[in-house]
């Protein structure tokens, strides 16, 4: 039997970075036609990445979030969940503090683009006041880099003050009120490294 | 007190509904259908919360309540195989001009994964499109590790077959 069926099964899922196979990784080293199998699955996961589905932009989820919104209220004026409602709440802020730790892990992935951790930031934020885990936890778990784009952000927001038109990119920003930027600008020159090096 | 739950869980939807509706429409391939599973996904979710046990990321279980009622949506209907594949082949004059090699290929590759079984779609889409672990891919489809690494693998496989041969034989 060729040693390499041992591992031909395995070679698509295989993961270099995160999920272990020990045995696999000493194998892909020593095997050239292993590599070049592997490699061929991995330009193929690159190809299926790159198969786009159309996007239907902002607006459409902006009004597919209130579909929902309203079904939820229906829900709930329904009376269906009023005898437990303490369930869904307590579990919606254990879903909070996931994100929380969900979010420095997600982080790490190159591909993250810029609205989706600024989503997650302004989710952080927001629930900042209300449940704070561990003070800290998502902004500390940022670059510097991403760090200083985010207070460039937030001051122009403030700068613009509340009712002013926000440049397009920040968006996401747009349902923080004026305080709330202002703390979470405090928080960032508190864990900026360069701002707290210029201030 | 619920107000605040509402509010909070409408926090969550716009976190996740870009997710889950890719995840929907990759594997259901039109659009209204697609609407109509993301919308279901997160009442659901919101009636089921109180039941989340927290042994997944909400994100996993959300896939999973997404991918039951994709399963249920397949099931109703048959559904349009070529469609995607048209649009590409289809799509903007001017990209076609510039990368029409690109766009058959990726045309085929499209085409090649709505071959797939239905059980391997759904791992590669969690796989490729929403990078789960194959962890949490298996706890999203009550499965095993092993199992869904030999699903994926499968997929792979054919999807790689399928796309050589293509290149250098049929035409689509
Ligand atoms: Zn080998």
């Amino acid at each position: 039997m060729n040693p390499c069926d041992l591992y031909h099964d395995r070679l698509a899922a295989f993961a270099p970075e995160g999920e272990e196979d020990r045995d696999l990784a000493r194998h892909l080293e020593a095997c050239r036609a292993c590599r070049a199998e592997f490699q061929s699955y991995l330009a193929l996961t690159e190809e299926l990445q790159e198969l786009s589905l159309p996007d239907p932009g902002d607006l459409y989820f902006q009004i597919q979030a209130k579909a929902i919104a309203r079904q939820i209220a229906e829900e709930d004026r329904a009376g269906r969940s009023q005898r437990r409602w303490w369930a869904p709440s307590l579990a919606l802020a254990a879903a909070v503090v996931l994100l929380f730790i969900g979010f420095s892990r997600f982080r790490e992935t190159p591909r993250i683009s810029e609205p989706e951790w600024r989503e997650a930031l302004q989710f952080l934020s927001e629930e900042e006041g209300v449940l704070d885990p561990e003070p800290g936890l998502g902004l500390e778990d940022l670059s510097p880099e991403q760090l200083e784009r985010l207070a460039t952000n937030i001051e122009q927001r403030l700068q613009q003050g509340d009712e002013g038109d926000l440049p397009e990119e920040s968006g996401d920003w747009d349902e923080l009120s004026g305080p709330e930027l202002e703390r979470l600008l405090q928080r960032l020159n508190e864990t900026s490294p360069r701002r707290q090096h210029e201030a | 007190m619920l107000a605040g739950s509402t509010e909070a869980f409408n926090r969550l939807v716009k976190r996740y509904q870009r997710p889950v509706y890719y995840l929907a429409l990759r594997m259901l391939r039109v659009p209204e259908d697609a609407d109509d599973v993301t919308q279901k996904t997160f009442v659901k979710a919101y009636r089921a919360l109180a039941g989340f046990r927290f042994e997944s990321s909400f994100k996993t279980w959300l896939c999973a309540i997404a991918i039951n009622l994709c399963r249920t949506e397949l099931m109703k209907t048959k559904r349009p195989t070529e469609e995607l594949s048209d649009r590409i082949s289809d799509g903007g004059f001017e990209e076609r001009q510039a990368a029409e090699e690109r766009a058959y290929q990726k045309a085929h590759l499209e085409a090649a994964l709505e071959r797939l079984p239905p059980r391997q779609k759904e791992v590669v889409a969690l796989r490729i499109y929403q990078e789960m672990p194959f962890k949490d891919i298996a706890k999203a489809l009550k499965s095993t590790e092993t199992a869904v690494k030999v699903n994926f693998h499968h997929a792979m496989k054919s999807l790689r077959d399928w796309i050589q041969k293509k290149v250098h034989h049929e035409p689509l």
